[in-house]
Order: C-alpha cells, then sequence, then structure tokens
C-alpha cells in the first residue's frame, strides 16, 4: 500500500447504509476536495495481508446532525440570516462509491474505517481493468483527471472495439459541443496509431461519412495555426502523435453544376486524392430498395416493384446489368421513368407489371422522379462522365491502412441513405459473401457516420437500410466490420444497434434523454452527472469496465472549418 | 467487545455461588428519570429563600430598581472565552436479580462516561478527553459475605467497578432504599458526576481568565467544588457551571423589611426577556453564586422557563462577583444558543451545542444497546 498517499476518508459502514460487494461510503477529511468520477481505493483484507478495492465516486452528500431543514433555522436564532454559530455544527461530506474491482478479487464488504486514498494512475488502470489488458491491444482512449491533479490514461480493449470479443462505438449527446465527431476522429487516429505501433496498420481500412459542412474534407491536412501546447501535451500524454490522417482518399458527389465546372457537390474540396463519385441507373439498379428506404411501403407493393425492377435489369446469368427483352431499352433514370416497360409507349400511361398494379407503379414512378429529377441534388447521372465513380467500386477497392471519406453533406436524406446503404452493403458483401479472398483486403473495416438516428431510427418501421444496420451491428465484430456512429439522442437509435454497441460514449445530456432504456447500463448518480459535463468531457462506457468513467481528449489534429 | 466479555464472563462464574433470577428478554435499559437534575440540585443545599444579591457594581446596586441586566450576546469571534465543554453521561441496564436465601438484590450493569472537548478558533471542536468506565452495581447488604468475596474478585479480573448499592453517597441517598433499582440510577449518576470531576480536574491547569470551562451541572457537587477550591483557593475559577433543568422552588427576596419584592421563580423568569440575566444570589453560604440567562425568546417557546439556564460561579473567597464578569459571562454565553441541538435532544432550548457534542462523543463510545443486550446474558 502505497503509504505517501494521503488517507482522504474513511470507510463508513451504518445500519441503514451498509457497506456491500459493489458499494461503500466514505467521510472525507476536512479540505480534501472528492469530485463525481474519481476513483479511489480502500484496504482490503487478503489471504495473504492486504488488498485494495476500488471504487468510482458517484455522488457527494454532506450531512449534519440537525435532523430538519428547521433544527437549522432555529439554531440561527431563529431565522437570523446573518447570525454565525459560535460552535460549527457537526457535519461531514460522504461520498458514495460504486466498487470497480480489487486487486485480488476478495468482493467482501469493506469494514468500517478502512483507510481511503486517490487512486494513482496504476491504481486507476487495476481499477478498470486496463491492466488486464495485453499490451499491444491497448487504445488510448482519453485521460482521466482526478480531483488531487491525479491524470491517468485510459485504454480500451482493440478486441472489444474491432472484435472478436465485441465491437462498434457509439457516440452520443446534445449538438453544438461539436465533442462526438472530435471524439469519434480522435479514438480513429488512436487505433490507426495504435495498430501502426503493433504492425497492424494495413489490416485496418476505414470510411468516414462526412455529413456536416466540410470539416471532415481536409482530415489529412494539419491546422492551419496548429495545435495549443496544452493540446500537443495531451496527445503525448496519451502516448500519441498529434498528426493529421495520411492515406486518406476523398469522395465527392456529383453536383448539378459539376457537368459546367467540374467541381463536386460539396462544401469544400479537399488538396488532393478526390475523386467524384456519381449515381447512373446503371450503377443504382439494384439498390432502389435503400433508395426508397424512407418511403413507407405498408403492403410491400413498392418493394415488389422494385423487385421486378432489379430482375429485369439484371443479366440472369451474370447477375450483373443486363437489362433484356421489355427492358432493352431501360438505360437511363429517363427511360426507366418515361418509358416501356413502366409506361405504355401506345397511351403513355402507366401499365402493369408482373403482379405490381398500375396504380403502384404511378406512385413508384413519382416517387422516383422526386428523388432522382426534381429534388435531386445533381448525383443521379443519366450516364456517369468518364472519371467520375460508381462508389461502391471505390468503397470495394479498400485497401487497408487506408482512410476513405465520403462526402454526402449535401446531398439528399433520400440520397444520404442510398450512399451509406451502398457502403454497408458493398463492405457487407466483401466480408459477409467474399470473406478475404482479396489479399490486400483489410481484415477490419470502420465505418463512421454521424446522425446514425437517421439510418437506424428507433421507430418500429422495418426498411432496407434498417436491416443493413443491424445486420452489421448484429455480425459485424466476427466479420471485422467495425460501425463508429454518432447521434445527439442515442434513444432515437434502434435498440438492436445501440444495444451491440461495446463501447458507448456519452456527452451532455438532458435528463429526460438519459431517462430511456438505452442508457440503462449507467448508474442513475452518473446520470445526473451526465447532464452538467462541460466541454471536451465524455462518459466512456466500455465492455471491460464495471462503471462509466469521465474522460477528456484532445483536439483533433487535422485542419477543421474555422481553425 | 474484549471488556464487556469479561465482564459477562465473570457474572456467568459467579452463578455457580448465587442463584440468578435473569431479567427478562436479556439486559434491560433503565430509563433515566426526568428530573434526575433537579433532584440532584437538592442534595447540595437546603436553601429555599435566596434574599442575598452577591455583585459588586461601580454603578452601584441596581437590582434595586430592576433585577435584570441586558445581555447581548458577544459571539465567539469577538470574545472567544469559553474554549473548553464538560458533560459527562451514562446508560444503565438492569441484568438480572441475584436471589441468596430469603434475600435479594438486583444486578445492574452501567457505562458511565465523561468527556471534554475543546473548540479551535475557527469554530470546530475536537474532543480533548474521554473517559469511560464500567459499572457492576449489587446490593452488598443482601448478600452473604463469601457471596460478596466472590464477585469483588470475579470483577477485580475485569475492567470493571464493583459498586455496592448499600453504600450511601450525596446522590442515592435522595433515592428510596426500599427500590434498590431505582436507587441504582443514582448510585451509577454519582459515579459519573464524580468521573466528571476527575476529568475536569486533570483540565484545570489548562484554563486561565481567557480560557473558561463549561460544566454541565452543579458546581455544588463537592468532589467538583473541592477540586475547584483546592487548585483556585480564594480566587475565583474559570469555570462556569451551567444547568438546563433546575429547581422550580425557590424564592427570590430583593430588598428588606415591608417595601421588599418577592418572587416566585416562575415570577423571576417570567419576566426575563430575550438576551438578559438576572443578578446573581449567593448560595452555598456565600460559596457560590448563581443567576438565570434567557437564551431564547420566550415567543418561540411553549413554555416561559424553557430558554433559561442556570449558572454557577464559586466564589470560595466569600467576596461578591464583580457585575462585569457576570455580565460578560452572560453576554458570552448567550452567543453560545447557536447552533442548537433541536430535534436531537427535547432539551435543545436551554442545551449548549458543545456540551451536547461532548455527551454525544462519551456516548458513542459506549457499546451500543444491541451489543449489550446480546452479550449480558447469564447463559
Amino acid at each position: 500500500m502505497p503509504e505517501e498517499r494521503p488517507i482522504i476518508g474513511l470507510v463508513s459502514a451504518t445500519s441503514d447504509e451498509p457497506t456491500t460487494s459493489d458499494s461503500f461510503s466514505f467521510w472525507l477529511v476536512p479540505e480534501v476536495i472528492v469530485n463525481p468520477f474519481d476513483i479511489v481505493e480502500a484496504e482490503q483484507m487478503a489471504h495473504d495481508g492486504v488488498s485494495r478495492t476500488f471504487g468510482i465516486v458517484t455522488t457527494l452528500e454532506h450531512i449534519t446532525d440537525a435532523r430538519t431543514h428547521l433544527s437549522n433555522f432555529i439554531s440561527n436564532d431563529f431565522g437570523t440570516a446573518t447570525s454565525q454559530p459560535n460552535t460549527v455544527r457537526q457535519g461531514t461530506t460522504v461520498a458514495k462509491v460504486v466498487v470497480l474491482s480489487n486487486d485480488k478479487d476478495i468482493y467482501m464488504p469493506l469494514p468500517c474505517d478502512r483507510p481511503v486514498r486517490f487512486a494513482d494512475e496504476a491504481g486507476v488502470q487495476a481499477a478498470l481493468g486496463v491492466d488486464k489488458i495485453p499490451e499491444h491491444e491497448r487504445v488510448p482512449a482519453g485521460l482521466i483527471r482526478m480531483s488531487n491533479g491525479t491524470q491517468a490514461v485510459v485504454y480500451l480493449d482493440l478486441r472489444y472495439v474491432l472484435g472478436p470479443e465485441g465491437a462498434h462505438v457509439n457516440i452520443t449527446g446534445i449538438s453544438g459541443l461539436a465533442t462526438k465527431t472530435s471524439y469519434a476522429m480522435f479514438l480513429l487516429q488512436s487505433i490507426l496509431q495504435t495498430a501502426e505501433r503493433t504492425g497492424r496498420r494495413n489490416k485496418i481500412g476505414v470510411i468516414i461519412l462526412n455529413v456536416k459542412h466540410g470539416d471532415l474534407l481536409s482530415i489529412d491536412q494539419p491546422p492551419r495555426r496548429g495545435l495549443e501546447p496544452e493540446q500537443h501535451e495531451l496527445w503525448e500524454r496519451l502516448g500519441l502523435v498529434p498528426k493529421p490522417f495520411d492515406n486518406v482518399r476523398y469522395l465527392l458527389p456529383h453536383g448539378k453544376e459539376t457537368s459546367r465546372t467540374g467541381r463536386p457537390n460539396s462544401f469544400r474540396i479537399p488538396e488532393r486524392d478526390w475523386s467524384i463519385f456519381a449515381y447512373s441507373l446503371q450503377d443504382t439498379y439494384n439498390k432502389l430498395d435503400l433508395l426508397l428506404s424512407q418511403i413507407p411501403d405498408p403492403w410491400d407493393t413498392l418493394n415488389a416493384l422494385v423487385g421486378e425492377i432489379s430482375a429485369g435489369l439484371s443479366d440472369p446469368k451474370t447477375g450483373h446489368w443486363g437489362p433484356r427483352g421489355k427492358w432493352a431499352s431501360v438505360a437511363t433514370w429517363h427511360d426507366l421513368l418515361y418509358g416501356p416497360p413502366l409506361i405504355d409507349p401506345n397511351t403513355g400511361q402507366n401499365q402493369k407489371l408482373g403482379e405490381v398494379p398500375a396504380v403502384t407503379v404511378g406512385r413508384f414512378r413519382r416517387i422516383l422522379r422526386r428523388i432522382v429529377e426534381t429534388r435531386q441534388s445533381g448525383v443521379f447521372v443519366n450516364q456517369r462522365a468518364k472519371g467520375h465513380k460508381n462508389l461502391s467500386e471505390e468503397i470495394a477497392k479498400i485497401k487497408g491502412g487506408e482512410v476513405i471519406v465520403v462526402d454526402i453533406a449535401r446531398l439528399t436524406d433520400d440520397e444520404q441513405t442510398l450512399v451509406f446503404g451502398d457502403i454497408l452493403r458493398t463492405i457487407y458483401a466483401l466480408y459477409a459473401e467474399e470473406g478475404s479472398e482479396r489479399e490486400d483486403l483489410p481484415e477490419k473495416v470502420i465505418i463512421f457516420v454521424d446522425e446514425l438516428n437517421k439510418y437506424a431510427p428507433a421507430s418500429e418501421r422495418e426498411s432496407p437500410i434498417i436491416h443493413q444496420v443491424i445486420d452489421i451491428a448484429e455480425r459485424g465484430r466476427s466479420l471485422g466490420v467495425v460501425l463508429f456512429g454518432a447521434e445527439q439522442f442515442m434513444s432515437a437509435v434502434h435498440e438492436r444497434v445501440a444495444g451491440n454497441c461495446s463501447t458507448v460514449v456519452v456527452g451532455r445530456s438532458g435528463s429526460a434523454e438519459l431517462s430511456a432504456v438505452h442508457y440503462r447500463f449507467l448508474d442513475p448518480a452518473v446520470k445526473a452527472n451526465i447532464t452538467r459535463l462541460g466541454k471536451g468531457e465524455l462518459v466512456l462506457s466500455h465492455a471491460i469496465y464495471r462503471q462509466a468513467i469521465k474522460i477528456v481528449f484532445p483536439k483533433p489534429a487535422y485542419l477543421q472549418e474555422g481553425v | 467487545m474484549k471488556e464487556i466479555r469479561q465482564i459477562r464472563e465473570a457474572l456467568r462464574a459467579w452463578t455457580q455461588t448465587v442463584e440468578i433470577l435473569p431479567a427478562v428478554g436479556g439486559a434491560q435499559e433503565d430509563l433515566l428519570l426526568p428530573d434526575a437534575e433537579e433532584r440532584e440540585e437538592r442534595t447540595y443545599t437546603d436553601e429555599q429563600i435566596f434574599d442575598t444579591v452577591f455583585e459588586r457594581a461601580e454603578e452601584g446596586e441596581w437590582w434595586r430598581t430592576e433585577p435584570y441586566r441586558p445581555t447581548p450576546p458577544l459571539p465567539r469571534y469577538e470574545r472567544h472565552l469559553f474554549r473548553y465543554f464538560l458533560d459527562g453521561t451514562l446508560r444503565t441496564y438492569f441484568l438480572g436479580t441475584v436471589l441468596e436465601g430469603d434475600r435479594s438484590s438486583p444486578v445492574h450493569y452501567a457505562q458511565i462516561g465523561a468527556c471534554v472537548v475543546f473548540r479551535r478558533e475557527d469554530g470546530t471542536v475536537r474532543p480533548e478527553r474521554l473517559e469511560i468506565r464500567h459499572l457492576v452495581l449489587v446490593n452488598k447488604q443482601s448478600l452473604s459475605e463469601e457471596a460478596w468475596q466472590q464477585l469483588e474478585r470475579l470483577v477485580a479480573g475485569t475492567p470493571a467497578l464493583l459498586e455496592d448499592l448499600s453504600q450511601p453517597d450525596s446522590l442515592s441517598r435522595l433515592y428510596p432504599e426500599v427500590d434498590w433499582r431505582v436507587r441504582a440510577g443514582g448510585k451509577v449518576r454519582y459515579r459519573m458526576r464524580a468521573l466528571e470531576a476527575e476529568v475536569l480536574t486533570e483540565l484545570l491547569s489548562a484554563l486561565d481568565e481567557n480560557t473558561w470551562l463549561i460544566v454541565d451541572g452543579s458546581l455544588m457537587f463537592q468532589p467538583i467544588f473541592k477540586s475547584l477550591r483546592d487548585r483556585f483557593g480564594d480566587s475565583i475559577p474559570p469555570v462556569l457551571g451551567v444547568s438546563k433543568n433546575f429547581r422550580k422552588d425557590p424564592q427570590f427576596v430583593f430588598g428588606r423589611g415591608p417595601r421588599a419584592q418577592r418572587f416566585s421563580i416562575y415570577t423571576l423568569l417570567a419576566r426575563l426577556k430575550h438576551e438578559h440575566r438576572t443578578a446573581a444570589f449567593s448560595a452555598y453560604g456565600g460559596q457560590v453564586v448563581f443567576w438565570y440567562v434567557r437564551l431564547r425568546p420566550q415567543g418561540h417557546l411553549d413554555y416561559p422557563l424553557m430558554g433559561v439556564v442556570k449558572c454557577e460561579l464559586l466564589t470560595a473567597g466569600g467576596e461578591p462577583v464583580p457585575t462585569e464578569l457576570v455580565d460578560l459571562l452572560s453576554r458570552v454565553l448567550v452567543a453560545e444558543r447557536s447552533a442548537t441541538p433541536h430535534g436531537r435532544d427535547r432539551r435543545w432550548h436551554a442545551h449548549l451545542y458543545p456540551i451536547f457534542l461532548a455527551e454525544e462523543a462519551a456516548r458513542n463510545a459506549f457499546y451500543s444497546r444491541e451489543v449489550v443486550q446480546q452479550l449480558m446474558r447469564w447463559r
């Protein structure tokens, strides 16, 4: 037991509030400052001497010997607010602690009056079980800062982030604090640097969807004015190098002006390694279900028509693009919308297609016209120009060590859903159907998307995109496909998606949000603390931790808008 | 636990010699008598009429016009006079009845404690001295010499002191001899006060004119009185006795002859205003002065005598006390009304919080009722 560290209080067990295997309380030595999320250690018995029980402070209470508030009122000379008592009323601050672990696996309740100290960095890591993670599987996830100034690096277990033990990360919290995306990018950088350190960099590929402004369109550029010294220090304290991402490829959407200007439909154009993607009918005919994901289809009629169209436009022998028969004349969006077989060339009317009635064909045409013609951003083209890419093919080329950024910030909701679904479907097919036959296919692919609730909403309605996301969430950890999702409200995300995340990161959130079932893994006291988290502070729950902890992390070391 | 186990084993060994009728349901706690302090006060003096104001004032005999003086609070941060606070506490259990032939005696076990707390400059307190004792009480007269001697031998091997209930002392003589269980209460109380006197004696060297001690209860208890007189001789000891419960039968007379004013204690205290004191009267043959101070306004309390404490000061030299000193002590005492143990002690209105803390410190050092009830069994 490190005797040089001061005792900050003694364990207190009472008849009303006993210590248990899971929790204890201690009173604080006057003048000692302790805050929620501080990690403390208490002396516990052991077969051979003493052991250390680690715990995390959840709440603090100040109690006095006054039975009621009325006693205090009376004590102040019947309500004289200016009076100062001659004798200070007996009182103490009591910290409530949830047990994290014991270094000798002894979970007997702590006896009364055992000394309590702040844990040191090694203690914090033992408390969280980090010391049991093999060195090469440790990913720095942030820094714990305790009230006594102790700092401790906390690590995630890579086996629970990228599989196979667990997978997926979900980051949630109210917007406006620029914390969620920053943390995701920090964690990606941390994973890549860890992989590099352990010789696994070329086994991990990353796909990032840029959903807002141009924030993620210059992640390979250093910040113009560099990082502040304290941010540098923080990166280095975590054992990481503050540097932008390397080996980055950007895929930017085609826009309405692209054919004239040659510029993509993006808020910002990266300095290098970018190309434009677009969707012709040929690129999309087998993904129309994704395109129509947001459209209610209670009787499954649209889905039936989509099936007819996909079947009609593909070559039955190869399964690839190959319209034939009555579909032979369909080559473009325009052909599909205004020609046979959906339209009777003689009457110009919608016509029945297989079992699908003409009225459904009409509805499909109206919806598709809106999506790919009238309200489209420009990503749908009748013919992809030379040099413009098929997104699916580009994603399928992903190599180990590569970071692909797909910009969807200026796309409409339907288009965003198509792109995200296309990426998921492509990756899923690569890993689930083809296995890792391709030599340069990375062992793990991480897909990061903000506003995950758009694609996997908590609503009961089923849709192709929800299925796609759930598939990844449930089977991804064994396949090596990992989802990093972020959203304002985790309660708005499908429970099967959120529930499959081995790592959950929570930023400041409202108490109404925190009362949702999605947050039942958090202790009620921790929830109360989440409502007052500051900028740059997050609560991290990881599969191997027994309780959520509060962390800080450094600012991203790449060029951001306005920085 | 070791101490109480030793006592239990000694008592169990005694059952080889005597027959015991155990208390029903194990050790039974004897409740305190509500008027114990008043009873105690009556043992010190038979005086009931007090007609001598024992003050010396430059302004003359001010009490002839009005027997009260204002004593606005003088808080700690202006004058930190009272630094030590002494109180004792006790807890008595009836363990059973010892039978020998046709004689019987109750057997009691008691814990007594005395604690002095010291108040720091910032108003926080720490225990300065804490003494806890164990007592075993039996009526020797009801036992054969052999049974008593065996008990003496057995108890000698434990941390407890053996007390003979039939041995007279100043307090238990008040209680009827026929009821030895009640008398045991007086005996334990005497021992507690004697322990207070012991603790006080050890503390006296730390006191001076700027460092006063408040003792809970009367200073007329002989061991305390003697200790103070031995130490301070004819000068006024820096020790104030404060009683929250006092006799209700005294009469007070101001002046002489037909124009003399006579007050019952009720009249005297009903007219005593908030933050005022009465004149100080001589008692105990001129060796003690006492007066009353109202700590809390009557309007907030149920009864005119609530919120009033009785103060005592030793005047062993037989000289009147300067009015300025009585004023000063009273003013500093009024400031002691905050904080209060309201909600934790029914005597809160006249209780001084540091005294309450001293009592709590001693009581918290006792074995709990549950421990005593479980361990003090005859078999």
